[in-house]
């Protein structure tokens, strides 16, 4: 992702480049996965849906990951009113439609990433603080903050290192990466189920998701007429290796949020 | 070694290897253990802590929690109907040996050993762990686990409302009072021992005969300790017991109820001796019998310099006066609040050089009065103080540095340190973070700490892979790093055998006796470490100091405790 990332800064106005006379052209050296309906190369159409997912994803698994702490730690260290304060105003959030939520946003600041980042970040703080806050009642009822308290480390030690960083750091990790997961499922499902977003002069995850189905059925008509009557208007096997292309592409940045995020996760979770 | 001594034997255990661990490659934790446990006996399993006496009985039952368990040798066990079947028959083919003393075992063989287990669990087996409260649910009435057990004993043919009877003639069996009010409460409302009670009923309930249990008296105040023995040998006189293995490290407890007394030693049974033979004048054979023995007759034994002159000169260490502690709550929301007096007018002096124990039953308000002296949590009225320094009037880093000089050694083992933490990690972030000591000087504090509780050997250990006894000794080493001048102990001696307590109060008295030496506020249910090492003993009974025992304080105990004292000397004596 980093990678895409970095290869695409600066140029992604020429990725959003459309040239009808390369609709549909099959992979070439200059474009070894083939060019979709607007004549994109879908190479560059992918390395451009990285680059602008990544900061937007950045952005809501830093907020999820932030306020997760924050509220995790008051809930289950600071407890009292405070506790109970913080307890409801997640139960508050956690009990607001996600979908609902992004459609407010977008009524309000217009369909953007950094929106949908902006509220799956802020609508993820809820089930992080809740796992923060359980483990951090796992230590309290071993006294173990009572026991590090009366052995005299810091308050501020105790909750960034032992609460959070020992015990909650493999879940902070899991949980954020999740969310950056997130983010790209509910931007798929917006522009591709609701239409948000479809215009083909921008780039997003659902707009390539649809466009490697356009592809595939397109594929399958062309084969479906050269069964039948042994031409066709373009060859059966065009458009396969955009479908291909794209599917692997959003199906394995999907894969690779999550396995990073369980590799990191295990990585800080010692087991012995 | 282990051979049937009494008959028929309930399960009967040769040459068995037991594995474990979350990796690919399982490391061996007991090699070639062979043991007979009669049917219709008591067999105890004694032996230092991490000699592998919960992993045997855990992995007979198949509940250690690092997979796999027993694989290879053979696990003989006796059908109700009288035959015998090797549970481990042709299961013991499927593990390679890797030659590196580690075994692998195929995914399937912990799913074929469950499977061949499944026919002994609860309906003739049962088991009752350490802490009782914790087997039961904590969001349910402790009836729906008894009721659960009696539905399956009578696969479901009887609704629960037609066995409430039958769970409240157990409940009376095990000596509950008004057992129709204790179906309905929380395991949380339960005390430790009526806890360790009801597990014993939910186990028998299916119709178990055989139980394992693993040191179901630690934690428990001796009452409660009574009260569980008292229980276990009425449940065996009417039958409903036939045979207990029971893991203990204490000997006291193994002379009044074993019938055999098993020695286990790094991963083996040294010997199986009948009780009358091991606890008498025969004594054991083994030298690790011997030592466990004799560790334990030294507790028993006062020291020589116990109630030498000490303090009450000078300053003293720990000042308490008037101390008054209460607590609100109500039962339900629109209830007035009612109030529990905790403490009442405390006054307590610990001079240097001192150890001054404290005792009382559960819920006498012991831990309360730590947490107060360590200034975790604040009085109603009252005064503490720690040298000259009035606790009350420090707050923040002034509180905090302060600290170094009183440090409070929490009674649950896994309070000394963090889950995730190696032992040497801990040990430096007490001599930076507390100490303020960086580099070198840090490097040699956290040596010399490793060195003096003997935990080099586990350094690099996290505190999963430590035994009971070393965590004891990991929260021992990071309370006393820092020097304090004095220390409040709860329960340090709580579930560690008979040789690691003897140790650990001997590192404890000979801190004392030395000028710069903290005095210590020892809180124990134990009577024998506080005869052994306390300079004065104060008895805490509904947060008032009733009672203090300056000398002879085993003769002064309650009836019951007396009654337990008496039928101990038995072994103390070494009369069988």
């Amino acid at each position: 992702m980093l990678i895409a990332a970095l290869a695409t800064s600066g140029r992604v106005g020429r990725m959003d480049r459309i040239d009808d006379t390369r609709a549909w052209a099959p992979p070439s050296p200059a474009c070894i996965t083939g060019y979709d309906e607007s004549g994109r190369c879908v190479a560059w159409s992918i390395a451009g849906g990285v680059h602008s997912f990544l900061l937007p994803g950045v952005l809501a698994a830093l907020i999820a990951g932030g306020g997760g702490m924050a509220f995790g730690v008051l809930q289950g260290y600071a407890g009292g009113g405070v506790g109970r304060s913080s307890r409801r105003l997640m139960a508050t959030l956690e009990a607001l439609p996600r979908l609902v939520m992004l459609v407010l946003a977008f009524s309000l600041a217009g369909y953007s990433m950094a929106a949908v980042g902006m509220v799956l970040g802020i609508l993820g703080v809820p089930s992080l603080a809740a796992e923060v806050a359980v483990r951090f009642r796992e230590l309290e009822r071993s006294d173990y903050f009572q026991s590090s308290r009366a052995h005299g480390l810091r308050i501020s030690r105790i909750v960034l290192h032992h609460g959070l960083y020992l015990s909650c750091a493999g879940d902070i990790v899991r949980r954020m990466m999740l969310t950056f997961g997130q983010m790209m499922v509910a931007d798929t499902t917006l522009t591709y189920v609701l239409g948000k977003n479809l215009s083909s002069a921008e780039i997003s995850w659902g707009y390539q998701l649809r466009n490697s189905l356009d592809c595939l059925y397109d594929s399958l008509w062309a084969l479906e007429d050269w069964l039948r009557a042994g031409e066709t208007a373009i060859p059966w096997y065009q458009g396969w290796s955009q479908f291909v292309s794209i599917m692997l592409a959003v199906l394995g940045v999907l894969w690779a949020t999550q396995v990073i995020g369980e590799a990191l996760a295990r990585q800080m979770e010692r087991k012995g | 070694m282990g051979g049937n001594q009494h008959g028929i034997n309930a399960v009967e255990v040769e040459h068995l290897v037991v594995a474990a661990g979350f990796g690919e490659t399982q490391q061996v934790l007991l090699q070639d253990v062979s043991l007979a446990i009669p049917e219709g006996k008591v067999t105890c399993i004694v032996g230092e802590s991490g000699s592998g006496k919960t992993v045997l009985i855990k992995s007979l039952l198949g509940v250690l929690s690092a997979r796999p368990g027993p694989v290879a040798g053979s696990v003989k066990a006796t059908t109700r109907s009288g035959t015998r079947v090797d549970l481990l028959e042709g299961l013991a083919a499927a593990v390679e040996q890797d030659g590196q003393g580690g075994v692998r075992v195929a995914d399937r063989w912990y799913a074929a050993w469950r499977d061949r287990l499944r026919p002994f669990l609860g309906a003739q087996w049962g088991f009752v762990a350490q802490h009782g409260a914790r087997a039961l649910d904590p969001t349910r009435p402790v009836g729906h686990s008894l009721l659960e057990a009696l539905e399956r004993k009578h696969d479901g043919r009887r609704s629960r409302q037609a066995l409430i009877p039958e769970a409240c003639r157990w409940l009376e069996r095990l000596h509950f009072q008004q057992p129709e009010q204790v179906l309905a409460l929380f395991p949380a409302q339960l005390s430790g021992g009526m806890a360790q009670r009801l597990v014993i009923a939910v186990a028998l309930a299916r119709g178990a005969r055989l139980l394992f249990a693993d040191e179901p008296t630690t934690g428990l105040d001796p009452e409660a300790q009574d009260a569980l023995f008292h229980t276990i040998s009425a449940l065996r006189a009417v039958g409903l017991l036939e045979t207990l293995v029971l893991v203990t490290h204490d000997m006291e407890l193994a002379g009044r109820i074993a019938d055999v007394v098993a020695v286990m030693h790094h991963g083996r049974i040294e010997e199986v001796m009948r009780s009358v033979a091991f606890f008498g004048s025969a004594g054991p054979r083994s030298p690790q019998g011997r030592h466990l023995l004799d560790e334990f007759r030294r507790l028993s034994v006062r020291r020589d310099d116990r109630n030498r002159p000490v303090g009450e000169q000078g300053v003293p260490r720990l000042s308490v006066r008037g101390l008054q502690k209460h607590y609100e709550h109500r039962r339900r929301w629109w209830e007035q609040k009612q109030c529990k007096e905790v403490l009442a007018h405390i006054d307590l002096d610990v001079y240097p050089g001192e150890i001054v124990g404290l005792v009382g039953p559960s819920g006498s308000g012991k831990t309360t009065l730590a947490r107060l002296v360590g200034r975790l949590t604040l009085p109603d009225k009252g005064v503490v103080r720690i040298g000259s320094r009035n606790l009350a009037s420090l707050s923040g880093e002034a509180l905090r540095r302060e600290r170094r000089n009183f440090q409070v050694l929490f009674q649950q083992v896994t309070a000394a340190i963090h889950p995730r933490m190696r032992v040497e990690e801990a040990l430096r972030e007490t001599a930076v973070h507390v100490m303020g000591l960086h580099g070198a000087e840090a490097d040699e504090a956290v040596e010399r700490a490793l060195d003096q509780f003997k935990l080099t050997h586990c350094r690099m250990r996290l505190p999963g892979r430590l035994s009971g006894g070393e965590c004891r000794r990991v929260g021992l080493a990071r309370a006393l790093m820092v020097q304090p001048v004095l220390l409040v102990a709860d329960e340090p001696t709580a579930g560690i055998d008979a040789s690691l307590r003897a140790t650990l109060l001997d590192l404890l008295v000979n801190l004392v006796r030395k000028p710069s030496g903290p005095a210590i506020l020892l809180i124990s249910h134990d009577r024998r470490v506080m005869n052994s090492v306390a300079d004065r003993v104060l008895r805490l009974d509904h947060g008032r100091l009733v009672d203090v025992h300056s000398d002879g304080f085993m003769a002064s105990a309650s009836t019951g405790d007396r009654k337990s004292a008496c039928q101990a000397d038995r072994v103390q004596r070494g009369h069988g």
